[in-house]
């Protein structure tokens, strides 16, 4: 990698945590570090000095950007910064231990954790579906936007977490044979997009939620909460065509 | 860490030592990078200052009161062609306050170099 790449890291990373920040604090941030690597990079200095200067500073980053912003942009912030630990540390256990034993041997390990996997995905979609249902303008017409998913936001968020934790549990008792099966790719592909999707909606579009919070939505925002409506359609379907697909 | 009431943690205390030593050279105003570079090169370590962790703490030395910044003069970057520069300066509280820390650094160790002989 060249200076310039690594250069072109720190911005990038100097983008993603002053996203969420007032706009005067925002751009000072910004050019002060866009001078930075400027003297740095007329100064000489090697690809490793330059990242390693943007890696020991990411705690600090966050952490300031965090007292910094308001209190909306914190709590989407803090949640995408949760759920993404919650994901990656569920990842790693099961890369760790693929095939789990007491998942297979247990007589009620398996249906509690598919009861726990439904009820999840019940409060997950159902508190995504009010938000998408309002977004798209088909329902909810007189609730304030802001209202709503500042109250259904949190809890689909709980079912997202209880969803994806149960789901690996699931996953864990045969993962060579649900990893070759068709219906199940197709899941967790719309599922990455929904979670995507979700994520962008939190920390971009509905960031200026009450310029139209009792009106019809942005364009953006509509288009937004009809590709989640799809998406939960196809995860919700593909899911339950899961165990009637041969992997082979 | 844990900030004592009225006094710098180390890396405030570097920042405003790396500004005065800058002074001394005829460097004033500088900016973040002439000081990021300073840093590096008074610690026996080489160490690196984040840039996160730099301007973070240049901005609470700011809010103390212990350092001015300003933005430069758009002209100036603009026929040089590059980015525009905050440049910072230690006040005279800053110098205090460095001067304050070596003194209370300095003394229990002359206290220990007395009990010594």
């Amino acid at each position: 990698m060249t200076p310039q790449a690594a250069a072109g890291v720190a911005r990038w990373w100097t983008r993603c945590y002053t996203a969420g920040l007032p706009v005067d604090l925002r751009e000072a941030r910004r050019a002060e570090v866009e001078s930075d690597l400027w003297e740095s990079l007329a100064d000489g200095s090697s690809t490793r000095h330059i990242l390693a200067r943007v890696v020991l500073g990411v705690v600090d980053d966050l952490t300031w950007s965090l007292t910094l912003m308001d209190t909306d942009s914190r709590a989407a912030t803090t949640w995408s910064i949760g759920s993404l630990a919650a994901f990656a540390l569920a990842w790693l256990w099961l890369s760790l231990a693929p095939e789990s034993v007491v998942m297979r041997e247990s007589v009620w390990a398996f249906p509690a954790v598919l009861t726990l996997h439904l009820l999840g995905l019940v409060l997950f979609v159902g508190m995504r579906l009010a938000i998408d249902l309002r977004m798209t303008g088909w329902a909810f017409g007189g609730v304030a936007a802001s209202q709503l998913v500042r109250r259904a936001g949190p809890w689909s968020l709980i079912g997202a977490i209880v969803t994806v934790a149960s789901g690996m549990a699931l996953y864990s008792t045969d993962a060579a044979r649900m990893a070759a099966n068709p219906a199940f790719q197709i899941k967790i592909a719309a599922l990455g997009l929904a979670l995507a999707n979700a994520w962008l909606f939190h920390a971009a579009l509905g960031r200026r939620m009450r310029d139209w919070d009792l009106v019809a939505p942005p364009a953006a925002v509509q288009a937004s909460a009809y590709l989640s409506l799809a998406l939960w359609t196809v995860i919700l379907v593909a899911g339950k065509l899961t165990p009637f697909v041969s992997p082979d | 860490m844990r900030r004592k009431s009225g006094s710098l943690v180390p890396l405030e205390l570097a920042i405003c030592t790396a500004a005065m030593a800058l002074r001394a050279r005829g460097v004033e105003p500088f900016h973040g990078y002439l000081i990021a570079k300073e840093l590096k090169n008074a610690s026996d370590a080489k160490l690196l200052t984040a840039y996160g962790t730099l301007y973070r703490a240049l901005g609470r030395l700011e809010q103390m009161g212990l350092m001015t910044s300003a933005w430069e003069d758009p002209q100036i970057p603009a026929d040089e062609n590059r980015p525009r520069r905050r440049l910072y300066a230690i006040t005279h509280d800053g110098q205090l306050a460095v001067a304050n820390a070596v003194r209370d650094d300095a003394a229990p160790l002359a206290a220990r170099r007395i009990s010594t002989t």
